[in-house]
Parts: structure tokens; C-alpha cells; sequence
């Protein structure tokens, strides 16, 4: 026997051996694998990890501001208050009142009709009576009884609700929460910031029906590290009553994002335009690394706003966010902070630019007192091309527009179209207002033709087709009148007699030089914003059908358009001899706020051929229009100043709804284009304004008395009259 | 004898195993310091069962292990009534595999486990044993399987079959039909590559596809009866690498990352973001992924320490084997190194993505009172032989 155990234990030792080899070779198999893992393969788990736990989200940049030529600021940066939430905080399981709120909004959102009970019912309720139920819904009719059967089936079979009293609905028409269920649930992390919201609507009395229960939980579904922002744009006040009240309460803070503000508001709409919430983007452009939140910033729409959108955003900056594993927030790693976006500095002047707005404004006799003024006025500076003022009636409030939703759906229907910039984008016949382009053609033709004099006649026949001066239609006829008496009654017959003689050709080639049917090139030279290609600029027909059609195009009719911006264009060149200057609207930028402001250049696009002489006849015919006592636009006149100008009627036929017999139907109805071109002071020009004022009277009668009022202040503004000499 | 020696003491093996309790201790509080609100500061009952099982540990050293091997039915008895107890109390995420104590629950097969080691080495170390009849092989076979039947039934399969190595290794030492026993190795480790493979292939069932799942071109084998669904996922992410990342291979992914990248030097002591923001299922990191948590934490250098620390306790454990101045201690030992190293490598396997994962923990590392100390009994009963040993001259 002990021998045996001897034989036994010879041959043992390597079976050990044997199994402390496979342990260590195991041991060592595991060290390589380690070492697999751990330093070869670090930087894919490493990417795996990075993936699976950050996040990078977009910060918006604050956008850069756009002053007028003396620094006032036309469109500003201020940031947008709001209450916000943050959801990783809401986790912990709280009071269950949140279950109670929670089921509350799911049945609410489901049968809609709002519930009998107050959020201070229901907490009072849980602190007093926490085992007996509450009624919630009481009183439901058949119909809302009908929705919740179909919804959540027959009240006492298996369907149940947890936290749902079950009783029988078609005999008490209410719903009833078993409160002792619902104390005995764990709080979701939606039912609790549902809580917060409430205990925050309570504290600072604002509105809690702002924030929807559904909203909070698509927050937790899509974009749970961001903060959940309950209340936005909330004023002073309200925050003071928050910091009062809340601040105490863990999982809310008071959070901003930039918003824009323009103080001037409707005198500046149509030129500097207005932001909205950008679109969201995945995807950043140039690194085509993912963004996996966006927190949006604010995009630039229209008008300068838009144009200039890329210099004025700035560039937005990314935070990485570090998200545990149920999605949540739990720490900021690195934050590249945005770049405020550039300014702009206009060569608009506030002032003139609220003058033009209040002249413009003003309704003459004669006009439709129902209707908003409709028209344009911009204000050049003939020696340089700014553009001095630029205003659209009737126009908007970009900040009730960006805020308001009613507003922009307002705006979108409005018959008067106020959204329209009229001075840049309307074109309108220029009427009368062409006269001096077609004089100017005639006489770089025929440089004698000044002296020409044709008798103003009535009737008068083109062909067999009876054509009309507007003397005409009061009875009366102009007589002999030669270019510069033609221009100063603004005679028609005389640009009739002047076309048949020498035909369309050297109009248009006149109106061509002075960029009539182009675009006008508002925004030269700067990061070059692409031109509006969809967009018309006028229109110059190149060549006339007919007699009668080069007859009605020499006094801006027909088919020949232009806005008022072109206009004021034209005015500018006459004023200042004949140099056509592109209208100059931003005079610096800068692409950041520490950046040095570059200069954008004064440009002239050509100067016009065109004698001295024949411009000396022009613009003595446009002094007289104003200064003569036979002048058409005597109304315009301003003592102690110099001006020149010439008026414009264009007639159009337009759709009238009319309501006629208790049934409306619309009926074409003439009417017409006001217009006026200025410049003054007339030796020395500093402001080339053309106005235009839709549905008018007459230029002289309705533009006139406009243009008085805005001479006025321009002169009193910059010190030509002052107030002693009135 | 009894007593404590310390001339005769291991000493390299006792400060093995104070340096990974201590690194216990700490990691545990790692783990769990995040959470600690919702689970209570685990780290200092960690400590508090470190501390106890160490006096359990410098009592078994201080016994002469011949008691034991006398009392060894007892001990055997005394487990099998344990791990029949079990069954009194009601199941706890489907298992009953605990017995709630005060202030701790008691797992009674990880003493089942030493039971067993104890009482194969003191029955086949009888003096007027024959290895060579079929009556010793089936004993053993019915010693062991007894107990492997009840934790199975708990149900902890992965558990019980650690006892199938120490039993193999303790009966292939003392020669109990070693040929028939290599044999059947050989056809277990068949059996078990074939059912993996199939499993790899197997089709889905009607089940899955309702859920959505969508098939490889190549599963295409016949259902293989046998295992239960939720034991074949665990191979099943295991053998497919893709499998199921979103419920079945998230833990296997996530250990995976956070392992890997706790790169050479690791991301620093409580710095570990797989743990903090709780891609590592918070309720098993400091018991089960502890591991984990070190690699991450300290890099491969820590997990490659750790691992030496093991080779130097499971060494020594051999070393022990070796030197016993008797059969019992001899047997005792080997199966005693055995159960360790099958949870070690089974454990730290299984967080690197080489074995399915299983809920085995890492001794002397892992967080649990009653595990602490059962890994001490085991480790006092092996220094208490070395204590004893015979002295070479």
C-alpha cells in the first residue's frame, strides 16, 4: 500500500508542473492580449471611446453691428435672455406631484381639454390628502368621454392607467388619479423638469402654457446635453423675479443667445433687413466634421442683412461636450469660443434718413386716406454717390417681424406689400422724370435743337392715333416752347415732336449712359455679394415698335421702367455735370470688432459724353421747374436755397377691389405714379433725391410739397438755413 | 501543530495578497465614488471584509490543516446544506444564489468550491485508496457533481463549472484513470469548440426575426438544442464580433473600450471616464469589471502588475503544491491554485473580449464581503500547508 502511494507521488510533481505551466502561459496569453489592446489598439478604442462620449455643439458667434455714417447704431447685438433647464439635473427622483403632472399633461394632451384641477390644487393636495384621490377632469362632455374611451379603452377592464382611479367614466363624466399609486412611482426625468417648470411658472408668474409638456420631452429625446430653455426673450423684470425666487432651486439657470435688435426699426427696414433662427447644420463646412448640436444662431434674410451675412456673422465656435452613458451632459472638455462677425458702417445718415421717411409720410390733398402712403425716396450725394437715405413706404417692424409670428403672417398677406423694398426692387415708368435723359439725347445729337420750339397743340395727331399733353385735359395748350420752357411745364407734345424728328435711338443711347435698365450696383466691391440675378433692374427696350410707341417712350411711358434708385441716379449725374457714380450704401467694413474698418471706394461708372452747353439747358429747365413761377413743382420751392428738380406723372391701370352691392368684384381703375427727381442746392449740389409716390395726384401736387418739407429739415440739418431765418 | 511560524511563512505570496487587497480597497472606491449616492460608500465594507477575512486568514494559518482533513465530511455537509438553503430564500433577478445575512449575503458556492478541493484531497488521499478502480473515479465524480448539480440549479452555470478543472486537476494528480480522463478532456474541449462554432453559424429563430435581426449569409445551421438562449447570446457575442452591440455586446464593447483605452499609462487614479460616465454597467463595475476600472485607470502597467501579482500568487500556490509534506495538503493546494486561476483568467478574459462574459469575479480584486473572505479561507488553508512543509535538506 505505501508503496504504491510512493509510486504515486514519483510521478506527480508533473502533473503540477504541467498545470503551472498552463497558468503561466495563460497569464502570459492574457499580459500579450493587455498588450494588444492596451498600446497597440489604444487609438482605436480611444476613437471608439471619444465617439461614444463627445459631442461637439456649435456656439453661434455674436453678429457684428451696422452703423450709420455718424456711428449711430442702425442694427444692434443684444443677447437674448431665457430661463433654462438642465435636464442632467433632473434625474434624481423627486416629489410626486411630478407623476401627478406628468400623467395630468399625457391625458390633457390627448383628450384636450384643459384640467379642473390648478397646480396648487394638486400640491396642496399631496401635502394634506396624500391617500385619497383627486379628481382631475370633472364634468367632461360625451364627446371628450368618447376620445379618451377610443384611446385608452373601456375604464375597468385591463387597459388601466397606473396612477388612474378605476371607476366608471359615463357615471361621473371625470377622471380620477389614484394618488396613492402615484406616490409610490419613480419620477421620470420629463415629469420632473415638467415639476420645475410648473414650481418656476408659480414663483415668477410667467405664463406656464409657453412650455409644453411635449416640448420637454422631445428636449430629453433629441438634445438631452444641451439645457432645456423653457421661458426665451424674458425681460428685466422677470429675471430680477427669478433671481428673487428661483435662483435657490437646483437645475435652472439663466442662460442667452445673441439676438438682434434694430432700434430704429421701420425708417431703416428695407435697407438693413432683418435675422431669423438659422437652420440647424449636421455637418461643419470646410472640416466635414459632424455637429452633432447646433446651437442656432441667427441668419440674415434681406436686405443688407442678408447681402452681407457672411462678414456680419462671424465665425461660430464649437464647445466639446462630454455626455455619460445615458446621453446626458456631464462636463464641458474645450470650448473654442466664436469670433464676432464684422461691421458695417452705411454711408446712410439716420438723421436724412428719418426726414425722408416723415416727408414721405406726410399725405397730401388728394390722396386715399384709407390706404398706407405708398412710395419710395432716396437721397444721393451727387459729388460721391452715397446714398444718403434710402426709404420704402409703408414699411415694417423687423423686431416685431422676428419675434412675432402673427406679424410675419400679417406681413406675408398684406395687400400693400410693406415687405417690398420700393426704392431698389419697384419699377415704376419714370413719367415725366425721363424728360430731361430725352432732352439730353436730342442734344448731344443735335446740339442746336436747344433753340428748336415746337407748338404745343391740341389736338395733336400721331398718325391717326390722338396723343395728349396734360395740358390737354384741363383745356389749355403750352404754345411755341423751346427745350428749356418744354422741360419746365413739362410739355409732351414738345418730346413727341422731338422723337419723330430724331428718332428712339438717341434717347435710349442717353438713358443707357445714365444706367437706366441695369443694375444700379448698390453693393460694389465688397467680399463681391453676388447680384441678384432673378431680380429686373428696369427696363430700356432697345428699339421702338412704332412712332407712337418712341412718342410714349420720350416721356417715360410705355414700356420704359426704372426704380427710384435709378432716379435718384440720374438726378445725382445731372447735378453734378454728368458723372455717374455707382450709389455708394456701405462707406467702411471691418471683419472684426478690434479689426481696422477698410474703406470702400467712391466709383465712378462713366462720365457722360454730353456737351456742357446741352447740360446747361437741362438743368436750367429742371431750376425753372421749381424756381419759375410758371414751374411745375413750385410747391418744392424753399426759401433761402436754390433748387432744381422735375416732376413725373406716370399713368397705369390697376385692379380695384370694390365692393358694389354688398358683392365684390374688382374694376380696372387709372391711376398714377407720382413721381419727383431733385437736386439742390442748385450752384453747388449736395442731395440728389428722387421720390415716388404711388396712387398720387400729381408730381408738382403731390411729390412737391413732400420734397418742401424734406428740403426743409435736410437744410436746417446741416446748417445751410437756420431756424431764425424762417 | 498548531501555530504561527513566521520564519516558515510565505512571504511573497502574503504580500501579494495584501498588495491586491489593497488596490481593492481602492478601486472599489473608485467605481463607485461617482455613484456613491446610490449605492453608499462600498468601499469601506470592502475594507471592513479585507480586514476580517484577514484575521479568518491568520486563524486557518494558525490550525494545522490535519483538522481539517479530518473534519473534511463535515465541511462537505456543511456546504451541500448551504447550497441547499439557497433554495429557502426567495430569487433575486431570477437566481438563488444568496443567502441574506446581517449586513452582508452569503454565497455558499464559493465555499462550496473549497468544500469540494477539501474533500477530494482528503478522500483520495486516504491511505488505503485505489486510483485504479472505477469505484474511486465514480466517488469523485458523484463528490464533485453533487454540488456542481445544485449551484447549476441555482441557476449559476459558469460557477459551477469551475469545479469541473479543480476536480480534473486533483483527480488527474492523484492518477484516478488518467488516460480516461485526458480522453475525456479532449472531449470536452471538442464538444465545446464544435458547440461554439455552431452556435456561430446556427440560424436565428422566428423570434429574432420578428425583432429585426438581421442574419449573416452564413448562419445558416439547424437550432442546437441543449444550451438556453440567453447562454448561447454570451457565446454568441463572443464568437461574432459585431453581435448585438446595443444589448447583448454593449458590456463586452464597453469593457473593450475601456480597457483599450487606458492606453500604456492609463487615464489616472478616479479618472477613469468608461466608469465615471457609466458606459461600464455601474451595478457590476467594482464586482465584476474591476478590472476594468484598473486598466483603465492605470494603464498596461497597472493591468500588467496586476497579472504578475496573480502569476506570483498562483506560483506560489504550485510551489505549496509541491513542497506539502503530505497527499492532503498536495491535493488541497492544487485544487485550492486551480479555483483561483479559473476565476482570474476567466474574469480578466472576459474584460478584454476573449471569453463570453460571465459572472465570475477576481479574487482578492473584485468587490463582495463573502467572496473576500472565502478567497482567504482558501489562501489561509494553502499557507497552512506551506507552514507545515516538509524541509528539504
Amino acid at each position: 500500500m505505501a508503496i504504491r502511494v510512493k509510486q504515486k507521488q514519483e510521478a506527480s510533481p508533473l502533473v503540477i508542473w504541467a498545470v503551472f505551466g498552463i497558468m503561466m502561459c495563460a497569464l502570459l496569453f492574457l499580459g500579450t492580449r493587455l498588450w494588444a489592446l492596451q498600446v497597440r489598439g489604444k487609438s482605436g478604442f480611444d476613437a471608439d471611446f471619444y465617439n461614444q462620449s463627445v459631442r461637439r455643439v456649435r456656439l453661434p458667434a455674436v453678429r457684428g453691428k451696422i452703423y450709420d455714417r455718424n456711428g449711430v447704431v442702425l442694427a444692434d447685438s443684444v443677447p437674448n435672455y431665457s430661463i433654462a433647464i438642465y435636464t442632467e439635473e433632473m434625474r434624481a427622483p423627486r416629489s410626486p406631484l411630478a407623476n401627478a403632472l406628468e400623467l395630468m399633461h399625457r391625458i390633457w394632451q390627448e383628450i384636450g381639454v384643459r384640467p379642473d384641477v390648478t397646480y396648487r390644487d394638486l400640491k396642496s393636495h399631496f401635502l394634506l390628502t396624500p391617500d385619497q384621490p383627486i379628481t382631475v377632469w370633472k364634468g367632461l362632455d360625451d364627446e371628450t368621454l368618447g376620445k379618451w374611451q377610443n384611446i385608452f379603452g373601456p375604464w375597468n377592464d385591463k387597459h388601466t392607467i397606473p396612477g388612474l382611479l378605476e371607476h366608471d367614466p359615463a357615471s361621473t363624466n371625470a377622471i380620477i388619479f389614484q394618488t396613492k399609486e402615484l406616490l409610490k412611482r419613480p419620477t421620470s426625468t420629463a415629469a420632473n423638469t415638467l415639476e420645475l417648470v410648473y414650481e418656476i411658472a408659480e414663483r415668477t408668474g410667467l405664463p406656464r402654457e409657453e412650455v409644453r409638456y411635449q416640448d420637454i420631452v422631445n428636449h430629453i429625446y433629441a438634445q438631452k446635453p444641451l439645457p432645456f430653455l423653457a421661458w426665451e426673450n424674458i425681460d428685466e423684470a422677470t429675471m430680477a423675479k427669478w433671481a428673487d425666487s428661483c435662483s435657490s432651486l437646483p437645475g435652472t439657470d439663466i442662460f442667452y443667445q445673441p439676438a438682434r435688435t434694430y432700434p430704429y426699426g421701420e425708417t431703416n427696414a428695407h435697407v438693413i433687413g432683418f435675422t431669423m433662427r438659422a437652420d440647424a447644420i449636421g455637418e461643419e463646412e470646410e472640416t466635414g466634421e459632424k455637429i452633432h448640436f447646433d446651437m442656432r444662431g441667427i441668419e440674415g434674410l434681406k436686405g443688407l442683412e442678408g447681402t452681407y451675412d457672411e462678414l456680419l456673422e462671424g465665425e461660430p465656435g464649437y464647445k466639446l461636450v462630454r455626455i455619460d452613458a445615458s446621453g446626458y451632459h456631464h462636463s464641458d472638455l474645450q470650448t473654442r469660443r466664436p469670433k464676432p462677425g464684422g461691421d458695417l458702417q452705411l454711408t446712410i445718415d439716420e438723421n436724412i434718413q428719418r426726414f425722408a421717411m416723415k416727408a414721405l409720410l406726410t399725405r397730401q390733398d388728394g390722396e386715399d386716406p384709407n390706404a398706407p402712403v405708398k412710395g419710395a425716396c432716396v437721397i444721393i450725394d451727387p459729388n460721391n454717390g452715397d446714398v444718403l437715405a434710402m426709404v420704402s413706404a409703408p414699411s415694417f417692424d423687423p423686431n416685431a417681424y422676428m419675434h412675432s409670428a402673427s406679424y410675419q403672417m400679417e406681413m406675408n398677406t398684406d395687400p400693400y406689400s410693406r415687405g417690398m423694398h420700393r426704392a431698389v426692387f419697384g419699377q415704376y415708368p419714370p413719367g415725366s422724370t425721363f424728360k430731361p435723359i430725352t432732352v439730353l439725347g436730342a442734344l448731344r445729337e443735335n446740339p442746336g435743337y436747344a433753340e428748336v420750339t415746337h407748338d404745343c397743340r391740341n389736338p395733336y395727331y400721331v398718325g391717326k392715333r390722338r396723343m395728349k399733353c396734360w395740358i390737354h385735359s384741363q383745356y389749355g395748350e403750352h404754345g411755341e416752347v423751346n427745350a428749356r420752357q418744354a422741360l419746365m411745364v413739362s410739355c409732351n407734345v414738345y418730346m413727341f415732336e422731338l422723337a419723330r424728328e430724331l428718332g428712339y435711338e438717341p434717347i435710349r443711347a442717353m438713358a443707357e449712359e445714365f444706367g437706366i435698365g441695369q443694375y444700379a450696383g448698390l453693393f460694389p466691391n465688397l467680399n463681391d455679394p453676388p447680384e441678384q440675378k432673378n431680380l429686373k433692374y428696369g427696363n430700356l427696350p432697345e428699339k421702338a415698335v412704332n412712332v407712337v410707341d418712341a412718342c410714349s417712350m420720350s416721356i417715360g411711358q410705355g414700356r420704359i421702367t426704372a426704380s427710384p434708385l435709378q432716379m435718384a441716379m440720374a438726378a445725382a449725374t445731372i447735378a453734378n455735370g454728368g458723372r455717374l457714380y455707382r450709389p455708394r450704401l456701405v462707406k467702411k467694413w471691418r471683419n472684426s470688432p478690434d479689426a481696422h474698418y477698410n474703406q470702400n471706394p467712391t466709383w465712378a461708372i462713366r462720365q457722360i459724353d454730353v456737351p456742357i452747353e446741352a447740360m446747361e439747358v437741362v438743368r436750367g429747365g429742371m431750376f425753372d421747374v421749381i424756381q419759375h413761377p410758371d414751374g411745375s413743382a413750385k410747391k418744392a420751392a424753399v426759401d433761402g436755397v436754390l433748387i432744381a428738380g422735375k416732376t413725373g406723372s406716370a399713368q397705369y391701370k390697376r385692379l380695384v377691389k370694390r365692393v358694389v352691392d354688398g358683392q365684390t368684384t374688382n374694376v380696372v381703375e387709372g391711376s398714377v405714379h407720382t413721381w419727383m427727381i431733385s437736386y439742390a442746392p442748385f450752384h453747388f449740389p449736395k442731395y440728389a433725391v428722387a421720390m415716388l409716390v404711388e396712387d398720387g395726384v400729381s408730381g408738382g401736387r403731390s411729390v412737391g410739397p413732400r420734397l418742401h418739407d424734406l428740403y426743409t429739415d435736410l437744410f436746417h440739418y446741416d446748417g445751410t438755413l437756420r431756424e431764425d431765418e424762417e | 501543530m498548531n501555530g504561527i511560524h513566521p520564519k516558515r511563512l510565505d512571504w511573497a505570496m502574503l504580500s501579494a495578497i495584501v498588495l491586491l487587497i489593497s488596490m481593492s480597497v481602492a478601486f472599489v472606491f473608485s467605481a463607485r465614488f461617482k455613484s456613491a449616492d446610490l449605492y453608499g460608500d462600498t468601499w469601506e465594507k470592502q475594507l471592513l471584509f479585507a480586514v476580517l477575512g484577514m484575521g479568518v486568514y491568520a486563524a486557518i494559518v494558525w490550525f494545522d490543516y490535519k483538522v481539517i482533513a479530518a473534519l473534511s465530511w463535515w465541511i462537505y455537509a456543511g456546504a451541500i446544506v448551504l447550497l441547499l438553503a439557497v433554495f429557502l430564500f426567495p430569487a433575486n433577478n431570477g437566481a438563488q444564489r444568496w443567502i441574506p445575512l446581517p449586513g452582508f449575503t452569503l454565497q455558499p458556492s464559493e465555499l462550496a468550491k473549497i468544500a469540494v478541493a477539501i474533500k477530494l484531497g482528503a478522500f483520495l488521499s486516504a491511505p488505503d485508496r485505489e486510483m485504479d478502480e472505477w469505484k474511486t473515479f465514480f466517488s469523485c465524480a458523484a463528490l464533485a457533481g453533487l454540488p456542481f448539480i445544485l449551484i447549476a440549479a441555482e441557476p449559476d452555470l459558469s460557477t459551477s463549472l469551475t469545479l469541473a478543472p479543480i476536480t480534473l486537476a486533483i483527480m488527474l494528480y492523484a492518477g484516478v484513470k488518467r488516460k480516461l480522463l485526458l480522453i475525456g478532456l479532449a472531449a470536452v474541449v471538442l464538444a465545446g469548440t464544435t458547440a461554439c462554432l455552431w452556435i456561430k453559424y446556427e440560424a436565428p429563430t422566428a423570434e429574432q426575426l420578428a425583432e429585426g435581426y438581421v442574419p449573416d449569409k452564413t448562419q445558416v445551421l439547424p437550432r442546437m438544442p441543449v444550451l438556453h438562449d440567453y447562454q448561447k447570446d454570451r457565446i454568441r457575442v463572443f464568437v461574432r464580433n459585431d453581435h448585438d452591440v446595443a444589448g447583448a455586446g454593449w458590456n463586452k464593447l464597453q469593457s473593450q473600450i475601456a480597457v483599450g483605452s487606458g492606453g500604456l499609462h492609463g487615464k489616472g487614479y478616479l479618472k477613469g471616464t468608461q466608469n465615471i460616465l457609466g458606459f461600464l454597467p455601474s451595478a457590476v463595475a467594482q464586482s465584476d469589471f474591476i478590472f476594468c476600472v484598473i486598466s483603465e485607470e492605470t494603464g498596461f502597467m497597472g493591468s500588467a502588475f496586476i497579472l504578475t501579482l496573480y502569476a506570483v500568487l498562483l506560483g506560489r500556490c504550485m510551489r505549496v503544491s509541491l513542497r506539502s509534506r503530505d497527499e492532503f495538503g498536495r491535493l488541497m493546494a492544487l485544487g485550492i491554485g486551480v479555483m483561483l486561476f479559473c476565476h482570474v483568467f476567466v474574469n480578466i478574459a472576459m474584460t478584454i473580449g476573449v471569453l463570453p462574459i460571465t459572472g465570475l469575479p477576481l479574487p482578492l480584486m473584485s468587490y463582495g464581503g463573502s467572496f473576500m473572505v472565502s478567497t482567504l479561507i482558501a489562501l489561509g488553508l494553502v499557507q497552512s500547508v506551506y507552514q507545515r512543509r516538509r524541509i528539504r535538506n
